[in-house]
């Protein structure tokens, strides 16, 4: 059976690194990567975010992710540079339409922020045990995170039960590799309501079992719950100070740029430094763990 | 029920064994709810006033499938959650952990991904899991009917010595009767909700005689094929990734044949079932159906030729009503409409779900399931049956069934292959058995198939 869970289970700093600085910092990092949107600074995010996922060995699977993204990156290519009124130098004069630097800077920004997020998304998703997961936020109270976990524990489950309903449909006469793309879409729907009704069946189950279990009982113990090493608390603090830094420097406008009000791409010394503090703020992740 | 007895309760679909079960821990009321009259108590506690929770640590219980049981993604976390749940300190949970993972075989597995064991060790887990929390009673639901014979009869033989060596008590509800019913002090017959005997598996032995939840063997076929290949595959050559599960493989089947295919886990078995309709593809070699080269057919298109069921009825259960899900299988093979009602009625006479055309599919029982989703296939009329593991699941009475059908098809001109694991099921109903070893078939004569039943411990 071909392996279909997400987490990649591999023997890295990152992957030494404690499960709780590590979510302090994707929390962290995705905040600042929403609230800033000058290209320099999110170049340097960008940059620093690779290198974590390097160091993770984690690059190929993040970059299967992001190739998901690349369509909405056309996406907003287009329609900014279509629809929203000329801003700025003429960069290339099509006739009927003109590109201007506005909207081309207003689009690598938006594009910036969004593979920002999904690269800090995948820190979680590719290096952060779900079962480690699941001990974290039962511990803080989200009663209802506990199925999210399960969810990532089923998805094997769901994932082959998807595969074989496709094969039941198409023993029953469905045709999924026919026809246009709204029409192979359609046909595709009787494939998501057996799988509904099954995880509605195995969630049923699994609440039962966990039940039987004892789960829900009061206070828990925990089995695996090593005490944070002095490293990881500092790191911890590091990234929760990356968020008042960066909304103070915003506030007091560094990172902060209006590409569509025709603010042009400028790189100052007190800029470049202001971005190398906030970057600062993150680097200690890429300590990791200890052997 | 005393200390550390063996109890079997058995009877048919329906009579209430889960239910009667589920009040063993608290299930019932706590979790379903329902109203309740009488009392349950257990070591002096009633459990109804008694959380499950808290019956946790005395009644521990392990249901049918393993998948839906198991909540932590490796072997040590699974121990452990239970434990957890029980607030023990950590060292106690290790040494917990340490002691049932020994007795148990699976210290090698601890790091494990639970999605990355078989069925067996799976089911397995969740026993251990339910025993590191020592409780007094174990409750088992049919723990063995996603198994196949061999994992079966080692699970149960295990029971059997937790029994003996632990001193556990230990409640069963099962299908596989032939192999605990040696290892059960005791036995309840239950029948639409009542318990009507209690005895030793002498005493109550021919009540379940009678209500043929056990049968002596049976072989129910006879003759074999002779006419013309309606299937046929040549050099069949199929890998996933680099594994090589089909090795040129061949295979001739002929009109009116059951024929079987046995073979170890991982054999590729169910790879091989799904060249024969498109499903997969061979990298080399063709596969013909009624004489016809399907490399350019989709399996879709097949479908009015050969039908194929797939372990999980559920996956082809989805309408409202049975009879809607007849018709969505007749409008995909687009039979003209002034046939559908004939033909409906055609394959609900013959699976004897009449009764259930307006019922939605799955509310119906695990053998009335199985009926429904072969309902939806046979209804295209194919002139070939595949089957996955069909007796999966199913107890005896619900296996004779299936036989009846598959007899009267056969007589009808229908062409039968199967997959299973269910050795008896293939000596008492198959016309020729089929072994898949190393990606090639090779014949079994019908007493290396007798031979194999004795060794699973199926025979009555």
């Amino acid at each position: 059976m071909p392996m279909l869970f997400p987490y990649q289970d591999k023997d890295t700093p990152l992957h030494r690194l404690d499960a709780r600085p590590k979510m302090v910092f994707v929390l962290a990092f995705f905040l600042l990567s929403i609230l800033i949107s000058d290209i320099l600074y999110l170049s340097a995010m960008l940059v620093l975010a690779l290198t974590v996922v390097a160091r993770g060995r984690v690059a190929r699977e993040t970059l299967g992710l992001l190739k998901y993204t690349i369509y909405v990156v056309a996406f907003l290519f287009l329609f900014s540079i279509i629809f929203t009124p000329s801003v700025g130098p003429v960069l290339l004069d099509l006739g009927i339409v003109k590109i201007t630097e506005g909207p081309v800077l207003f689009s690598i920004s938006m594009s910036l922020r969004l593979v920002l997020s999904v690269v800090a998304f995948a820190v979680l998703t590719f290096t952060v045990h779900p079962d480690d997961l699941l001990r974290i936020l039962s511990r803080l109270g989200f009663k209802s995170m506990t199925g999210v976990s399960i969810a990532t524990r089923m998805y094997p489950t769901i994932a082959a039960d998807s595969a074989a309903i496709s094969d039941a449909m198409k023993a029953r006469g469905v045709e999924f590799d026919d026809g246009s793309f709204v029409r192979r879409a359609r046909a595709r729907a009787p494939v998501m309501m057996p799988l509904l009704m099954n995880s509605m069946e195995r969630s049923m189950d699994i609440a039962e079992a966990m039940e039987a279990r004892g789960f829900g009982a009061g206070k828990r113990s925990r089995y695996k719950d090593p005490a944070l090493r002095t490293a990881d608390r500092l790191m911890m603090i590091s990234f929760l100070l990356a968020i008042p830094f960066g909304v103070a420097m915003f506030i007091m406008g560094y990172g902060n740029v209006n590409y569509l009000a025709g603010e042009p791409l400028v790189i100052t010394a007190a800029g470049a430094t202001v971005a190398a503090v906030e970057i600062l703020f993150f680097t200690p992740i890429l300590l990791g763990g200890r052997q | 029920m005393r200390e550390n007895e063996f109890l079997l309760i058995v009877g048919a679909s329906g009579s209430g064994k889960s239910t009667l079960i589920r009040s063993f821990n608290g299930l019932i009321p706590h979790f379903y709810g329902g109203e309740v009259g009488g009392r349950v108590t257990v070591d002096g506690l009633d459990t109804r006033r008694t959380p499950p929770a808290k019956m946790a640590s005395i009644v521990g219980m392990v249901f049918q499938d393993p998948e839906n049981q198991l909540v932590m993604t490796n072997v040590e976390n699974e121990m452990a959650f239970g434990l957890e749940n029980l607030a023990l300190p950590r060292e106690e949970i290790q040494g917990r952990i340490t002691e049932y993972s020994e007795y148990f075989g699976l210290d090698p597995f601890l790091e494990r991904f639970i999605p990355q064991l078989s069925g067996g060790e799976k089911q397995k887990v969740a026993l251990a899991s339910v025993l590191a929390m020592r409780p007094r009673y174990i409750v088992l639901d049919e723990p063995t009917s996603q198994l196949d014979d061999e994992s079966a009869s080692m699970y149960l033989d295990f029971l059997h010595r937790l029994n003996s060596d632990q001193g556990i008590g230990i409640i069963l509800v099962e299908h596989r009767l032939e192999r605990c019913l040696s290892y059960a002090d005791r036995v309840l017959f239950m029948e639409s909700g009542r318990v009507i005997a209690d005895g030793t598996p002498d005493e109550v032995m021919p009540l379940m005689r009678k209500n043929r939840l056990v049968a002596d063997f049976h072989r129910g076929v006879q003759g074999n094929g002779l006419g013309d290949v309606v299937l046929s595959a040549r050099g069949l050559t199929f890998a996933y990734e680099r594994d090589a599960v089909l090795r040129g493989l061949n295979l001739n089947v002929r009109d009116r044949e059951v024929v079987a295919i046995i073979g170890h886990n991982g054999s590729g078995k169910s790879t091989l079932l799904k060249q024969l309709n498109g499903l997969l593809r061979p990298a080399e070699g063709t596969v013909a159906v009624l004489g016809r080269n399907i490399s350019e057919a989709t399996t879709a298109s097949l479908a009015r030729d050969i039908g194929y069921l797939g372990q999980n009825p559920n996956n082809y259960l989805f309408e409202d009503t049975l009879e809607m899900e007849l018709q969505f299988t007749l409008r995909n093979l687009k039979v003209p409409e002034a046939e559908w009602a004939e033909r409906i009625d055609w394959t609900l006479r013959m699976l004897d779900l009449e009764r259930y055309r307006r019922s939605f599919p799955r509310d119906l029982s695990c053998g009335e399931r199985e009926r429904a989703a072969l309902a939806s296939i046979l209804v295209g009329r194919p002139r070939i049956l595949v089957l996955d593991e069909p007796t999966r699941g199913l107890d005896h009475w619900n296996k004779a069934r299936l036989a009846s059908i598959l007899a009267t098809l056969r007589e009808q001109g229908m062409t039968t292959v199967m997959v299973t694991h269910d050795y008896r099921f293939v000596a008492e109903h198959a016309t020729r058995v089929l072994s898949l070893d190393g990606g090639a078939l090779t014949e079994v004569p019908l007493t290396k198939v007798m031979e194999l039943v004795k060794v699973c411990g199926t025979e009555a």
